[in-house]
């Protein structure tokens, strides 16, 4: 039997350019069709439908692309998670978003899922939005007329929710290489290990100075707020303290407890939610910490490789 | 709702049709294809049963519109051996990693594929590779049996 879907044209740009003109033309009345894993598995859920047609953006192959240009990283938004899993340029610049590509879905849903497509449907634990977010990354707009950039951390308006207007595509993530010293992870539970989402997910950055002191900490969240969420204030009161200072750092990321507010969820109730969101974010920041301890006396050459 | 022309190439066989765009990949290949090999299983990208290479990877023919493909390749298991089965289907036939049958055509896309990337992958490899395929009869061992089998096969041949 056919599968109910609502009744919706399709077009194909080939180019980037066509594509925002035929968004700019339908005005909010289309809608993006990328990879496509959330968006058949949306569009299956619904009898009615309010978009008149579906603009496939798979051709538009300038979009898709992992470079580095000096001290930053470009990543097109229609790269394939499978892409960014096996990128030389992120395992060298930023492994933390390899990281993402192991847990994420299964073989078939990494070959098809873009960065792009998971940032945009902007699921409260979405997986890219969490790991940038500890990047600092930065997000590009482009719509027919215009272009504007904005940092991840503002994107996420609500659970499902972008700031992404009518006639908008996403086109571009990018991010400054980490400075000497750093060192990121992003870690994730799950009901189980593939092909379910995120309970909590967490990413840290850390970068140590030459006394194995944190000089600056980004930390982020997922799943335990309506949006993935950056802790500015966890990470003020981290600065400045000795990588194996636990008995301290411990104490202040009891804190994390009073930022987040998830909601219960077949997978797990809020306050276990709450919890894990502690704890998650505890285990990002000592891999990423100890990452940098061993990356930092790496380069001083206190002897942990000849 | 308009109809979309699409041509690609489905097991080496030139295809051309008009397509309601509202068909998924896997709805246009079973009804208007008759090529019944993908099974609709979750039909929401979880199961793997409707598991077909696409340009030689394996997708979800369940998450993808049927005009997404053309001018691509698609490949399923109605194509996959030629006079002689393919080492993935030998493989499974050789070592019974199948009971009731339902998922083993999704199974043996993507192990073909795996085999494509790597000719003699570790148990962790493979366990890796079939996240994405679910079989509720055989617990698997059989399975992970019927993929070394299946990567011996292929490098004698």
């Amino acid at each position: 039997m056919k599968t109910l879907l609502p009744q919706f044209d399709y077009v194909r740009p080939s180019s980037l350019d066509e594509a925002l003109r035929i968004l700019d033309r339908y005005d909010g009345q289309a809608e993006v069709l990328a990879g496509g894993t959330d968006l058949l598995v949306k569009l299956k859920d619904k009898l009615t439908y309010d978009k008149k047609i579906v603009v496939d953006i798979n051709r538009l192959k300038e979009l898709d692309y992992v470079r580095r240009v000096g001290d930053e990283v470009l990543v097109g938004a229609l790269t394939r998670v499978e892409t960014l899993y096996g990128s030389d340029v992120l395992r060298q610049t930023a492994p933390l978003l390899t990281e993402v590509g192991h847990e994420f879905g299964t073989w078939q849903i990494r070959n098809t899922a873009t960065i792009g497509g998971n940032l945009a449907n902007a699921s409260n634990s979405n997986d890219y939005g969490v790991a940038l977010m500890a990047l600092d990354a930065k997000l590009r707009i482009k719509s027919f007329r215009d272009e504007r950039t904005l940092s991840v951390e503002k994107f996420f308006l609500a659970n499902h929710k972008a700031d992404i207007r009518p006639g908008e595509l996403l086109v571009e993530v990018s991010f400054k290489v980490p400075a000497h010293g750093s060192g990121a992870a992003f870690l994730k539970m799950e009901g189980r290990e593939s092909s379910s989402y995120p309970i909590i997910n967490s990413a840290a950055l850390v970068r140590l100075n030459s006394k194995q002191e944190i000089e600056e900490a980004r930390l982020a969240v997922g799943g335990a707020a309506p949006t993935p969420i950056r802790l500015r204030s966890v990470e003020e009161k981290l600065r400045g303290l000795g990588l194996n200072d636990w008995e301290t750092i411990d104490p202040l990321l009891l804190e994390v407890k009073s930022h987040v507010n998830p909601s219960s969820t077949n997978a797990a109730s809020k306050r276990y939610k709450v919890e894990m969101a502690y704890v998650y974010l505890k285990r990002a920041i000592k891999a990423a910490a100890s990452r940098a301890g061993f990356l930092s006396e790496q380069r001083a050459g206190t002897g942990l490789r000849k | 709702m308009n109809r979309v022309h699409v041509e690609f190439k489905l097991n080496g066989q030139h295809v051309s049709l008009d397509v309601e765009p509202n068909y998924t990949l896997l709805d246009m290949l079973r009804l208007k294809l008759d090529t019944l090999s993908p099974k609709k299983g979750c039909d929401s990208g979880d199961c793997g049963a409707c598991t077909v290479l696409v340009d030689g990877k394996p997708v979800c023919s369940c998450l993808m519109l049927a005009p997404q493909v053309d001018g691509m390749e698609v490949l399923t298991l109605e194509g996959l051996g030629g006079e002689k089965l393919h080492p993935a289907q030998e493989g499974y036939v050789k070592a019974f990693g199948l009971q009731c049958g339902i998922c083993t055509p999704g199974f043996i896309m993507t192990t073909a594929a795996l085999l494509e990337k790597t000719s003699n992958p570790t148990v962790d490899e493979i366990k890796q590779a079939l996240e994405g395929n679910i079989c509720r009869c055989t617990g698997y061992a059989q399975i992970i049996k019927a993929v070394e089998t299946a990567a011996s096969i292929k490098q004698r041949s």
